[in-house]
């Protein structure tokens, strides 16, 4: 496959956004990135958008967007694959220049979720699966299906909800020093535990928030990025896998299938043997505490049923054996769901660059960064590697 | 369709401005079901039905009216239950806004012997959450609008919890 690495990246600032509209807040991380790669709008071949949307305003973000941020008549189109839309959004992005049909393209995620009061979001993030079966007739909620996976693997590992809550606990840490977070602020085991249910066994604290942001990333080929940049960050590789829409067809609830085969793919691609020893730091997908754990072992950090003695130890902090989430995931970070993908890959670029503030940039010894990108809960998967070689 | 005579109003966290749609959108979906149409039958009689290819025996809960591995339409309805083995359980406590009114809810997943697994409502005494690997028996009910629907009760030999 021809190479394809990233040679610009910006983000806006996640949270509740009621200063800025969704074109607005795409311009933000759009400038941003064209900023840092030092191009203009009319050097890009191709633009992707990953928005879900529904419950923001505009139903062709990509146009919008585009007609906003001056890339319009450019061709483009919006990608959808849940909360891992902004992964999606890079695939089509790179996969545009590896058939050559492109030298330079952008991929743009955008979520604006504050435009509609919580239980429409509730009532929309709930339909995320089999919306007949299991939302119609039950009023399963998108907590509800994680919340399913905890109450097994608890059982099956003898995990507590103590154990779920150091995941909270070490995210909104690395929340608290990265200023464009929505959680700035560190919280405890006994805030975490003293959240309110959301759906048994997740509380409120062990729940990302609803989040407004964009991120967007411009990709280029190698002679491309190599004329632009002394720092091209490669992808090395991109694993994608799909699960059930009904979580009745799964087979257990400890781990996600579609994580450990998309993985598996991005480890092959990449020429990785042993995750932990050759990658510098991950973002992972925690859109709940049990996510990030599950993701442990699902992309091979460690075997079946040791992510609650890893978080312990606290190997995934900084430092540690595999450092996670830095940049406050999902949970601290904010999760806007179209853009969260993105904004992983902003993530790694800066921490690959040593970018990042000192407090929580990762020791670069390998220069490999890892992402993992869930949509809905396994529905999709995206693991991504991103290499300075 | 209303036309408010300001349509803009000030956050009242951030003062940010914000434009309050005058538009309204409200969906209600109809959905097809006819190639299922079996399992509402089944369904008003109290029985809860799979739906079964009749070339490979492949055995599909929610049912579905083609094969995808025979490709074929053809399938025979058979009834699941009445016991299913918990595999995972959650109380909903933050509701979505269709089901705003209802009293905190318990769902799970249950396996039947015959291998598939079904998501429904727990009914237990006093909204009690079940341990994992409890028994339970599928059976129907109504819900709030009188269509029947499924359920998971305790098995009528009581209680079926595993030792803790
Ligand atoms: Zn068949």
């Amino acid at each position: 496959m021809t190479k394809v690495a990233i040679v610009g990246a910006g983000i806006s600032r996640f949270g509740r956004r009621t200063d800025a509209n969704m074109n607005a807040l795409a311009w933000e991380s759009v400038s941003a990135a064209l900023e840092d790669a030092g191009i203009e709008q009319k050097d890009i071949d191709f633009y992707s958008v990953g928005n879900v949307g529904v419950w923001s305003e505009e139903s062709l973000p990509a146009v919008t967007v585009g007609e906003y941020a001056g890339l319009t008549p450019k061709g483009t189109m919006r990608v959808e694959a849940a909360c891992a839309t902004g992964s999606a959004a890079i695939k089509v992005a790179r996969d545009s220049i590896a058939s050559g049909s492109a030298k330079l393209a952008m991929a743009v995620g955008l979520e604006k979720m504050y435009g509609v009061p919580t239980p429409t979001i509730v009532e929309l993030i709930g339909r995320a699966g089999n919306y007949f079966w299991e939302f119609e007739n039950f009023g399963l909620t998108f907590p509800g299906y994680y919340a399913l996976y905890a109450s097994a693997y608890m059982a099956k590992y003898e995990a507590n909800e103590e154990d779920l809550a150091l995941v909270a606990v070490k995210n909104h840490y690395y929340g608290s020093l990265n200023p464009f977070a929505q959680f700035q602020k560190q919280v405890s085991i006994d805030e975490v535990m003293t959240s309110k249910y959301v759906a048994h066994p997740l509380k409120l604290l062990d729940s990302s928030p609803i989040t407004d942001g964009s991120a967007a990333v411009i990709l280029a080929d190698e002679e491309t990025a190599r004329r632009l940049t002394d720092t091209p960050v490669w992808i090395k590789g991109q694993g994608v896998a799909s699960g059930s829409a009904n979580l009745s067809k799964r087979s257990d609830f400890v781990s996600l299938d579609a994580s450990v085969m998309a993985a598996k793919a991005a480890y092959s691609q990449a020429g990785i043997k042993n995750p932990v020893e050759e990658i510098d730091v991950a973002t992972v997908h925690d859109c709940f505490t049990i996510a990030e754990l599950m993701a442990y072992e699902d992309l091979g950090f460690v075997g079946r049923g040791k992510a609650v003695q890893l978080i312990r130890d606290e190997q995934t902090y900084k430092g540690g054996k595999i450092p996670v989430n830095l940049d406050g995931g999902l949970k601290a970070k904010g999760h806007p769901i179209g853009a969260t993908g993105v904004g992983m890959a902003v993530e790694a670029v800066k921490q690959l660059r040593r970018e990042a503030p000192k407090s929580r940039q990762a020791d670069i010894r390998h220069g490999v960064a890892l992402t993992h990108n869930v949509g809905g809960t396994g529905h999709y998967a995206y693991v991504t590697l991103y290499g300075l070689n | 369709m209303n036309s408010t005579p300001n349509a803009i109003k000030r956050d009242e966290k951030t003062g940010d401005p914000l434009f309050i749609d005058r538009r309204e959108l409200r969906l209600r979906y109809e959905i097809p079901v006819k190639d299922i149409y079996p399992f509402f039958d089944g369904l008003r009689e109290g029985r809860v039905l799979a739906s079964k290819c009749k070339i490979c025996l492949a055995l599909y809960f929610p049912p579905q009216g083609s094969c995808p591995t025979c490709r074929k339409s053809d399938m025979d309805w058979v009834e699941l239950g009445p016991t299913a083995k918990l595999l995972a359980v959650t109380k909903v406590c933050i509701k979505p806004q269709s089901f705003a009114e209802e009293e905190d809810y318990i769902l799970g997943v249950g396996e039947f012997p015959e291998g598939v697994r079904a998501l429904a409502r727990l009914l237990f005494e006093g909204s009690r959450i079940p341990k994992i690997g409890t028994q339970m028996r599928i059976a129907v009910t109504k819900d709030s609008g009188e269509n029947p629907l499924y359920v998971f009760v305790p098995t009528e030999a009581g209680s079926n919890e595993p030792a803790p």
